[in-house]
C-alpha cells in the first residue's frame, strides 16, 4: 500500500521515503531527526514551517536586520555580522539557521558568491577546551583558503558553555579581514541564559527556539501535509487528515502556561513519521490517527 | 580416634569479605546489632511499589578490643540487611579506616569503593526519574512512564531516538540533584552527571574515586578541582546517599577500624580526622541511612561527649573482653562435653590465657584449641611454657594470603606460571599453575570454622576438581586446610587413588610438605611414569591422533587402518579407565560426606548440650562465654548439608509416585474393574464372550500400565541424573545455599510443567544465564 492510496499523500511527509523534488537523496536521509540543509537544496525551503516555533519572528528581525540585503536587485553590504540562535535541542536552531543562510546567498549578486564553512552541524566536541581549539584551527584555514573578495559564511553548531569567548575571538580574527556571517548555534545550559552584555564581540542578534506549543504543532503538521497532500480538499481538517486538530492539541498541551511547553519539533517529527509509517500498513481507508497511541508504540 | 577439637577456628574477619556471613552465636552485642537492623528495614515497605514514609536513619556506635568480634558483628549485621531486603534493590558500602588525614583515606579507601560501576547505575535510575517526570507533564509522552518504570535504562533509548526532550530532562536532573538531593556543591552534581553518559562516565568515576584529573578530563566533566579538600570528600559520600534517598533506595554503611583515623589525628596533634568524620555523621543522617561505625576503645577515648550525640542509638553496642574466670569457664563448660570427662586446667593457665591473648576472644579460641590438642583434650593442666609457646606458635602461623603467595612463588621456582583466581574449565581456582599453557595444578586454601566445614570444604573442592579434571586430565588438585581442619578427611584424600593432595597449613612443616610433594608430582612428565592411567592414555591417544593424520598425508591407507583400529582400541581403554577413576573420585566424595555427616552430628550434639547448660547456668557472662566457645553450624555448613540433601537418590516409591500419574491410574483402574468383571464371568462357570473379552482387556490394560509406568520412571530417572549433574555445577560454582534450593526448584518445576526433554533445556537455559553453565544439547528420541 503507498500513502497516496491509503492517505491522499504522495509521501511520508515528516520521513520521505523519495527524494523531494530533485533534492539529492543524501541531504533527505534522516530527515525526521537532522535539519533541513536548505543552503545546499533551496527546494527544502518547501518543508520549512515559519510557524512551528518562533521562526517567523526571526526571520523577520533578521531581514530587518540585514536590511538593503533584499532589495531588487540584491546587494550585500560591508558589513560583518554575528549571530546567535539558541535552545533546546530538537527545536529547529540548525535549520533556521540554515535559511537565514540561504537567505544570505540569495542576496548576493552574480558573479560574487559565499563561502559557507559548515563542518560542525553534526560534530559534537568532548569539551570546551577541545572546541576552542578546533575554532583556531578554523580561522587559520578559512584565511588560507579565502581572500579578501569572499563573502565568508560560518556555522559554529554546538557551541558549548566555556568556548564562546574563542569563538567571539574567531569573528574578532576575521571580521577585519573579510566580510564575515558567523552563526553560533547552542542548545547548552550554561549558554541558554548567559547575559552577553559585558562581552568584548556580543551578537548582533540573539534569536531564541523554544519546545512546541499546541498551536506550532497544528501549523507544523498542517504546512508539511500540504506540501505531500497529493488529493483532497483544502479545509484545515483535510490538510491535516488523518492527523486531527483536537487530538494534537490534547496531546501537547500541558495545562500549564506558555512555559509548560514539553515536546520538540523533533521528538514530535519522529512521532507522527512513524504514526503514518504504521498507519499505511493497515491499508485504505486510513482511519484517523491518534498521536498518543503512536508514540505508546514507539515506546512499548 | 581422638575426640574432636570443640573449638571452633575463628579466622580473622575482614570487613571486604564478598559474601559477609552471618555470626554463629546470637550474643547480646549481635542481637542489638540485629535489632537495629531490623528497625530501620521494618521502615521499608515490602510493597515496592509504595512510597516509603519518612525512613529515619540508624548510626550505631561498636566499640571493642582487637578482635573481640567488631567487625564479625558488621559483617552480621550486612549479612541481615541483605536478607531483610530480599527482593529490593538496596546498597551497602563498607569503609575500613586507615591512618590518614580524611583526604588521604577517602582517596586510599572509600573513593575507590565508592566510585564502582553501580553508582553509574544508580545515577541511570535518577535520570531515569526525571525522564518520567517529563514525560508524564504531557499525554503525548505519558506512555514512557511506564516502560521507564519496567526498564529505567530504556531513558537512553528514549534520548537518543530523540522521544524525550534531551534538554528538558537534563534540566529536571539538574535540578532533582540541586533540589531534592540538596546537592550544593557545583562539582559534586556535575561529577553525577557526568555518571550517567558513557562519554564520561570514566571521568567522574575517576573524580569519585579521589583520583586527580586531568585539565582535559576537567573540562569535559566541568569540575573545577578533583577531590582534594575534607569538605569536597564529604560532599562525594553525602551525595551518594543523598541520592539513595532520593530514589528510595535502603543504604547501609559499615565504618570499621575507626582508631586509625583518630591515631592519625593523635599523631599530627589535631582533631581532623574527628571533626570531619562527626561533621559527616551529620550530613548522612539527613540521608537516612543504617550506618555502623566500629573502633576499637581508643578511638572513642576523650572523644568530646556531643560526639555520641551523632549516634541515633546513644548507648553503644561494647563488644566482651575475655578475663582469665571466662577461659577458665569456657574449658570447663565445653571440653566436657566432647570428653566427657572433666578438664584438668588451672586458675593460673586461665589466667596465662586471658593475658597472653589479650583478652581477645578469637585469640583465646585459637590458644585453647591448640591447648585441647597438645593436652590430649586437657587431661593435664597445660604449663606455662606451653601456653607460651603454642600461643607463639599461633602467631607464626602462615596466613591464607602468605600461603598462596608462598605457592606462587614455589610455582615459579619450577617454571611454572602461578594465575590466581584462574578459570579452570569455568571453574574457579584460588590459584591454578599452567605449564606450556596448559592447567597443571589447580589449588583452593580454605579456612575452616569447625571440622563440619572442613569436610564440606574438601567435597566441594572435589566437584570442582572434577569438572576441571574432566577437561584436563592429568590434572593435580591441591587442597591447603587452614583453621579447624579434620585431619580425618586430609588421611582419607591421602590414601584414595584420585589426582588431589592436601595439606594442614596450621602443620608447623606444611611448606616443606607441599614443595616435597610438589616436587614428586610436577617433576613427572605429561603421561609419564606414576601418572594415572588415564592421564597415559590421553597422552598416547593424542599421539596416535598425530600419527594418523601424518599417514594420511602421506596417502599411507594401510597405516591409516592400523593406527585407526589401535585408536579405537585406545579409546576403549581410555573410556575404561576414566570410568574407573570416575568411580574412585565418587568413593572419596562418599567417604569424605560420611565424615562431614559425623561432624555434623557431633557439633549438632554439641550444641544441644551447651543449650541445655545455659539454660541451667546463673550468670550472664557464663552463659555468653559458653555460647561463644562452642562450634555450631556456620553459613557453609548449610550449603554443604543442603548439597548432600538434595543431591540423595530418588527412593522406588518416589520413582513409582511419579510412575504412576492420572492416566496409569486410570489404565490400572480400568484393568482392576476389567479383572473383576472377567472373574466374575469366569466364576459362573460359563466361559462366554463377556468374560473373554473382560480378561482381554485386563490384560491390554496392566500391559498398558506397565510401559506408562515405565517410561514414566524412565524420564524421571533421566531428569534425576541431569538434575544430580547440574545441582553439582552449581555446588562448584555457587557458596549459596539458597541458589541450591532454588536451582532445584526450578528444574523441577520446569519438568513438571514441560516434561522431559524440555523441561530440562528450558531449566538448562535458565540456570546457564545465572550461573554460566553450558547448554545443553536435545537429546536424541
Amino acid at each position: 500500500m503507498t500513502y497516496e492510496e491509503v492517505f491522499g499523500i504522495r509521501d511520508n511527509p515528516f520521513c520521505p521515503n523519495k527524494p523531494y523534488e530533485g533534492v539529492s537523496p543524501f541531504l533527505m536521509a534522516k530527515l525526521s531527526s537532522l535539519p533541513l540543509q536548505i543552503h545546499k537544496a533551496p527546494r527544502l525551503k518547501d518543508l520549512f514551517s515559519e510557524d512551528a516555533g518562533p521562526f517567523r519572528d526571526a526571520i523577520q528581525d533578521f531581514q530587518s536586520l540585514l536590511q538593503g540585503y533584499g532589495y531588487d536587485p540584491p546587494g550585500v553590504g560591508t558589513e560583518s555580522f554575528v549571530f546567535l540562535i539558541r535552545g533546546p535541542q530538537g527545536t529547529g536552531k540548525t535549520t533556521l539557521a540554515l535559511w537565514m543562510v540561504d537567505w544570505l546567498a540569495s542576496c548576493l549578486p552574480p558573479p560574487g558568491r559565499w563561502k559557507i564553512y559548515d563542518d560542525w552541524i553534526h560534530k559534537d566536541f568532548v569539551s570546551a577546551e577541545a572546541q576552542a581549539s578546533a575554532f583556531l584551527a578554523l580561522r587559520d584555514r578559512i584565511l588560507q583558503e579565502t581572500s579578501e573578495t569572499d563573502y565568508i559564511c560560518v556555522l559554529l553548531d554546538n557551541l558549548l558553555g566555556g568556548a564562546e569567548q574563542q569563538a567571539l575571538n574567531l569573528y574578532g580574527d576575521l571580521f577585519e579581514k573579510r566580510v564575515v556571517a558567523i552563526f553560533l548555534i547552542t542548545s547548552d545550559h550554561v549558554l541558554l541564559n548567559k547575559n552577553w552584555d559585558n562581552a568584548r564581540f556580543s551578537p548582533h542578534a540573539i534569536y531564541q527556539t523554544e519546545d512546541l506549543s499546541a498551536d506550532n504543532a497544528v501549523h507544523y503538521i498542517r504546512d508539511r501535509m500540504k506540501v505531500f497532500r497529493a488529493h483532497g480538499g483544502n479545509s484545515p481538517a483535510d490538510l491535516l487528515y488523518p492527523f486531527r486538530e483536537d487530538d494534537i492539541r490534547s496531546s501537547l498541551e500541558t495545562g500549564a502556561d506558555e512555559t509548560g511547553r514539553i515536546v520538540t519539533l523533533r521528538q514530535l517529527n519522529i512521532t507522527l513519521c512513524n504514526a503514518l509509517r504504521e498507519g499505511v500498513k493497515l491499508g485504505p481507508p486510513g482511519p484517523p490517527i491518534s498521536l498518543v497511541q503512536a508514540y505508546q508504540r514507539l515506546v512499548a | 580416634m581422638p575426640d574432636m577439637n570443640p573449638f571452633p577456628d575463628y579466622p580473622v574477619a575482614k570487613l571486604t569479605d564478598a559474601r559477609p556471613p552471618h555470626a554463629i552465636i546470637e550474643t547480646d552485642q549481635i542481637q542489638r546489632a540485629r535489632g537495629a537492623v531490623e528497625t530501620y528495614t521494618n521502615q521499608w515497605p515490602k510493597d515496592l511499589a509504595r512510597t516509603a514514609e519518612t525512613i529515619r536513619p540508624v548510626i550505631l556506635a561498636v566499640r571493642g578490643d582487637y578482635g573481640s568480634g567488631k567487625t564479625f558483628l558488621l559483617l552480621d549485621a550486612m549479612a541481615t540487611l541483605r536478607e531483610r531486603l530480599a527482593g529490593r534493590s538496596h546498597t551497602v558500602l563498607r569503609f575500613a579506616a586507615i591512618e590518614a588525614d580524611p583526604v588521604g583515606w577517602y582517596q586510599t579507601e572509600i573513593g575507590p569503593r565508592l566510585a564502582g560501576n553501580q553508582l553509574a547505575e544508580i545515577m541511570t535510575l535518577v535520570y531515569a526519574e526525571a525522564a518520567k517526570k517529563v514525560a508524564s507533564e504531557v499525554a503525548l509522552t505519558e506512555a514512557a512512564v511506564e516502560r521507564l518504570n519496567r526498564e529505567p535504562r530504556f531513558v537512553y533509548q528514549l534520548i537518543n531516538s530523540h522521544l524525550l526532550n534531551r534538554s528538558r530532562v537534563d534540566a529536571t536532573l539538574a535540578d532533582f540533584l540541586r533540589q531534592q538531593c540538596k546537592i550544593g556543591d557545583d562539582d559534586t552534581r556535575a561529577a553525577c552527571q557526568g555518571l550517567i553518559w558513557d562519554q564520561t562516565t570514566g571521568i567522574a568515576q575517576k573524580w569519585f574515586a579521589g583520583r586527580p584529573l586531568d585539565s582535559s578530563e576537567k573540562e569535559q566533566l566541568r569540575i573545577s578541582q578533583s577531590i582534594i579538600t575534607e569538605n569536597a570528600a564529604a560532599a562525594a559520600i553525602t551525595a551518594v546517599a543523598s541520592i539513595h534517598a532520593f530514589l528510595r533506595r535502603p543504604l547501609g554503611l559499615f565504618i570499621d577500624e575507626l582508631e586509625h583515623l583518630v591515631r592519625f589525628d593523635r599523631r599530627e596533634n589535631a582533631d581532623r580526622g574527628v571533626t570531619w568524620m562527626k561533621r559527616l555523621l551529620e550530613s548522612l543522617a539527613g540521608a537516612s541511612p543504617l550506618m555502623f561505625v566500629a573502633g576499637h576503645w581508643d578511638a572513642w577515648e576523650g572523644l568530646r561527649a556531643d560526639y555520641l550525640d551523632r549516634f541515633t542509638a546513644q548507648i553503644p553496642i561494647d563488644m566482651l573482653k575475655l578475663a582469665g574466670n571466662d577461659v577458665r569457664t569456657i574449658v570447663e563448660r565445653i571440653v566436657p562435653l566432647v570428653t566427657g570427662k572433666t578438664p584438668v586446667f588451672s586458675q593460673d593457665a586461665a589466667d596465662a590465657v586471658a593475658r597472653l591473648a589479650g583478652g581477645n576472644f578469637r585469640r583465646v579460641i585459637t590458644l585453647l584449641r591448640a591447648l585441647f590438642d597438645s593436652s590430649a583434650g586437657f587431661s593435664q593442666s597445660p604449663a606455662g611454657e606451653t601456653i607460651e609457646k603454642l600461643f607463639e606458635e599461633a602467631g607464626q602461623k602462615l596466613s591464607l594470603d602468605q600461603a598462596t603467595q608462598l605457592l606462587q612463588e614455589i610455582l615459579g621456582q619450577r617454571g611454572i606460571e602461578a594465575r590466581p583466581y584462574a578459570l579452570v574449565n569455568e571453574t574457579r581456582f584460588d590459584l591454578a599453575g599452567y605449564q606450556a599453557g596448559r592447567p597443571r595444578i589447580v589449588f583452593a586454601l580454605r579456612h575452616a570454622l569447625t571440622a563440619a566445614d572442613s569436610a564440606g570444604d574438601v567435597k566441594r573442592f572435589l566437584a570442582q576438581f572434577d569438572a576441571a579434571h574432566n577437561s584436563v586430565p592429568g590434572l593435580i588438585g591441591c587442597f591447603i586446610a587452614d583453621g579447624s581442619v579434620d585431619t580425618e578427611v586430609l588421611s582419607a584424600i591421602g590414601g584414595s587413588d584420585v589426582n588431589v593432595i592436601a595439606f594442614d597449613l596450621t602443620r608447623r612443616d606444611v611448606l616443606a610438605r607441599i614443595t616435597a610433594e610438589l616436587d614428586k608430582r610436577l617433576g613427572v612428565k605429561p603421561g609419564a611414569g606414576t601418572a594415572s592411567a588415564v592421564e597415559q592414555l590421553s597422552v598416547q591417544s593424542a599421539a596416535l591422533v598425530e600419527r594418523i593424520d601424518e599417514a594420511r598425508r602421506t596417502q599411507d591407507a594401510t597405516l591409516v587402518a592400523a593406527l585407526e583400529d589401535q585408536r579405537r582400541k585406545l579409546s576403549l581403554e581410555l573410556e575404561k579407565a576414566s570410568s574407573q577413576y570416575q568411580q574412585r573420585t565418587q568413593d572419596l566424595e562418599r567417604q569424605i560426606a560420611a565424615i562431614e555427616r559425623k561432624r555434623i552430628t557431633e557439633i549438632q550434639e554439641i550444641g544441644k548440650r551447651v543449650d541445655e547448660l545455659t539454660q541451667q547456668l546463673q550468670s550472664e557472662r557464663e552463659k555468653q562465654v559458653t555460647r561463644l566457645a562452642a562450634p555450631a553450624e556456620s553459613d557453609l555448613t548449610r550449603l554443604h548439608v543442603t548439597y548432600t540433601d538434595l543431591m540423595k537418590q530418588p527412593t522406588p516409591g518416589q520413582l513409582l509416585n511419579y510412575g504412576l500419574d492420572s492416566m496409569a491410574m486410570a489404565l490400572a483402574l480400568f484393568g482392576v474393574v476389567a479383572g473383576i468383571a472377567s472373574a466374575v464371568f469366569f466364576k459362573i462357570g460359563s466361559y462366554d464372550l463377556q468374560g473373554s473379552v473382560c480378561l482381554a482387556l485386563a490384560g491390554v490394560s496392566v500391559l498398558a500400565l506397565a510401559y506408562v509406568v515405565r517410561s514414566r520412571a524412565l524420564r524421571f530417572s533421566r531428569f534425576h541424573d541431569f538434575r544430580v549433574r547440574t545441582l553439582r555445577e552449581i555446588y562448584a560454582r555457587s557458596e549459596s545455599p539458597e541458589a541450591l534450593i532454588s536451582a532445584d526448584n526450578l528444574m523441577r518445576n520446569l519438568f513438571d510443567h514441560y516434561g522431559w526433554p524440555e523441561g530440562m533445556l528450558r531449566s538448562r537455559d535458565l540456570l546457564g544465564q545465572q550461573f554460566g553453565l553450558r547448554s545443553e544439547a536435545r537429546p536424541m528420541s
